[in-house]
This record gives C-alpha cells, structure tokens and sequence, in this order.
C-alpha cells in the first residue's frame, strides 16, 4: 500500500521523552498505566490542547520490575505532561506517586540515562586503552 | 537544585522520608496543624528524633486554622518562637486579610480554598508584598477536585499568581500531601505555574530559592541574629 514519505529533520516535530517512575503499594499494569495517564491528561487540558502535546506512552519501555516507563510529547508541551502525571493519584486499585526523572532529546540518550542500557560506543574508551 | 516542600502534614512521617530518598528534594516541612501547646511540644520532640534519622532538612513547620483574626493573634503568639515557619490555612476572606497583614505569618495556604473567587484582591496582595508573607498554592487540592471545580481551581491561583506578580508578593507550590502517596517531586510542583503561564525562573524559584530564604531567615531569627527591625548581626 502507497505511504507518505517520512518528512525531513526540518520539517518533523520536535519532541522529547519524558522518564518516569512509580512508587506504589503493589506493581502497576501496564493496561491501567495508560488508561489512568490518558484520563489525566484529558481531563486536564481537554482534546485540542492534547492533541497539540502529541502524548504518547512508548510501550516496549515500560519496566515493570523498575516500573519505569518513557512518554514522547512535544518539545513546548513538557511542563504538560509532568503536571498531568503529578495529577495522577491512583492507577487501578493502587496509590501512586509518579516523579519524572528526567528529560531527554532522543530515545537513545534516554534508554541509556534513565534505564541503564549501553551500546558499542560505551565501550569505545575501553578498548583504545 | 534544592526544592523544598513547605507543606506536608503527612500522618507516617518515617516511611515519606522514605519514599523521597532521591528525589532531589533537599528539605520538607513535615507539618504540625496546631491544636495547643502541648501538641507543639510533642512535635518538636518527634522532629528532634526524626532529624537525627534522616540527612533531609527537615523544617519545623505549624499551620493555623483560627477561626477568627482575633484567634489568629492568639495563636501566633503561641507558636511565633517555637517554630521555623508558620503557616495560615486560608479560605475565609477575613482570616486571609488578617494573614497577609501580620507580619509573623511566613505563609497564607491556599487563599482560594472552598471559595468561589480567588480569596486575595489587590489590597491583600500588596499587603502580603509589604509584609514579607508568601502565598502558598497546595498541589493536593487538585487531586481532590475534578472537571467543573478543578478549573475553576486553576483559574482562582492563575489570579492570585497574577495578582501576586503585579504588586511583588512572593509564591510558593507545596504538595500538601496528607498522605505519603500524595508527596510529589519539586519538578511537578513546578509545573503547575509554568502550565498558568509564569515564566521559567519564577517557577523554579517557587520551589526553590523563596521557601529556603524563608526557612534560613527563620532559622536566624529564632537564634537571635536578626533583631528587631530587621538588623542582622554578622
């Protein structure tokens, strides 16, 4: 089936990935994750105002050992996304508390800052020496 | 970056220290809500204990909730020297003038609190720049509103951020949290003036630089280094 190209750089929308973490009584399904953050931010700034902040939850990195997790928004929109994931007081049947951890440009830099991960250029330095 | 918490009347005061480790908050007030003196009493001595258990500034902290500014008086000159900051819990129109009025009040807490209209108007707020006394917006009482009541909410604190901005009165953003799953990290807290449309720093020195000024300038006081009209000794 016929695509659109994917834009150039340029013309893309800039974004930035929002870390998380959740401290509650028992661990968190990932199901309730994105229901409850969904309605949080909904409820807060309406459907116009979200579509423009471009949420989304990246599913492949969501910890749920760490229960960490990783949220794309729009690069204007991330004081947005923390207020909204501050708003949320309870995820199923728990009490949460989620705190961003940080922010970051790409989800590389932010698999390696915020879960851990390495990849070859890591270990770089190590082998010169 | 240093954030502090000014207002966190939290029941299991060991496990939210707990919960916090990490979180960048440098220090908390871990809140008294004054009954009498001997409630004071028995504070300071947890807080003692507490201190010792923990390398988070914790700071001793009490709010008020008089039912008349003549009560108010009372209560203050109760609590004035035993504690590091003293909060009002506002609401009604006559407590929140009498607050801002007084200069031994640090904080007024949520002035719009069960309140149609943003409890402050622009004599309150140039009082509260004369007196040095910050406005306290509390986080918590967004999680216990919704829809309709929680924008109305949000524009009563755009108001009074606006109004505080207009005639300098300082602001803070504390969590409010009565329990430890209601605690929230300084970036959160922040958030919430930055999404109402203040600039950036003015944001961060909500949960930053304002409440830790309060609290050292406090901590001078109650040593003596400050005296009366305000004559530090260095």
């Amino acid at each position: 089936m016929a695509r659109p190209e994917t834009l150039p750089s340029s013309l893309r929308e800039k974004k930035r990935y929002i870390a998380f973490e959740i401290r509650s009584e028992s661990q968190v399904e990932f199901g309730d994750l994105i229901n409850a953050l969904w309605s949080s931010i909904l409820d807060l700034f309406g459907e116009i105002n979200t579509g423009r902040i471009s949420f989304w939850l990246v599913k492949d990195l969501w910890d749920k050992e760490k229960q960490k997790g990783l949220i794309k928004c729009n690069h204007n929109h991330v004081s947005e996304v923390r207020l909204a994931l501050g708003l949320v007081e309870r995820i199923g049947e728990n009490k949460v508390s989620i705190r961003s951890l940080g922010v970051s440009g790409t989800m590389k830099s932010a698999r390696k800052k915020y879960f851990g991960e390495k990849d070859l250029t890591d270990f770089q330095g190590q082998r010169k020496a | 970056m240093d954030f502090y918490d000014l207002y966190a009347p939290v029941n299991e005061a060991k496990k939210a220290l707990e919960l916090i480790k990490g979180w960048n908050i440098s220090g908390i007030a871990l809140t008294h809500i004054y009954e009498d003196k001997e409630g004071i009493n028995k504070y300071l001595e947890r807080m003692d204990e507490l201190n010792s258990q923990t390398k988070l500034d914790l700071v001793r902290c009490c709010v008020l909730d008089p039912g008349s500014p003549r009560e108010l008086k009372d209560m203050l000159g109760e609590t004035r020297q035993k504690v590091e900051i003293v909060e009002v819990d506002g609401g009604s129109f006559e407590i929140n003038k009498a607050a801002v009025e007084d200069r031994r009040v640090d904080v007024l807490l949520h002035p719009e609190h069960k309140r149609k209209d943003p409890g402050i108007d622009h004599k309150t707020a140039r009082a509260a720049a004369e007196n040095e006394v910050v406005v306290g917006f509390v986080f918590h009482d967004l999680h216990q509103t919704y829809g309709k009541v929680r924008s109305h909410v949000l524009e009563h604190i755009r108001n009074s951020i606006d109004l505080c901005q207009k005639y300098g009165a300082s602001f803070i953003v504390t969590s409010g949290a009565k329990d430890k799953y209601a605690l929230r990290g300084g970036r959160e807290l922040m958030s919430l003036p930055k999404v109402l449309g203040v600039e950036k720093g003015t944001a961060i020195d909500s949960v930053t630089n304002i409440p830790k000024k309060i609290v050292q300038k406090n901590r001078k006081k109650l040593k003596g280094k400050i005296k009366k009209g305000g004559v530090e000794e260095l």
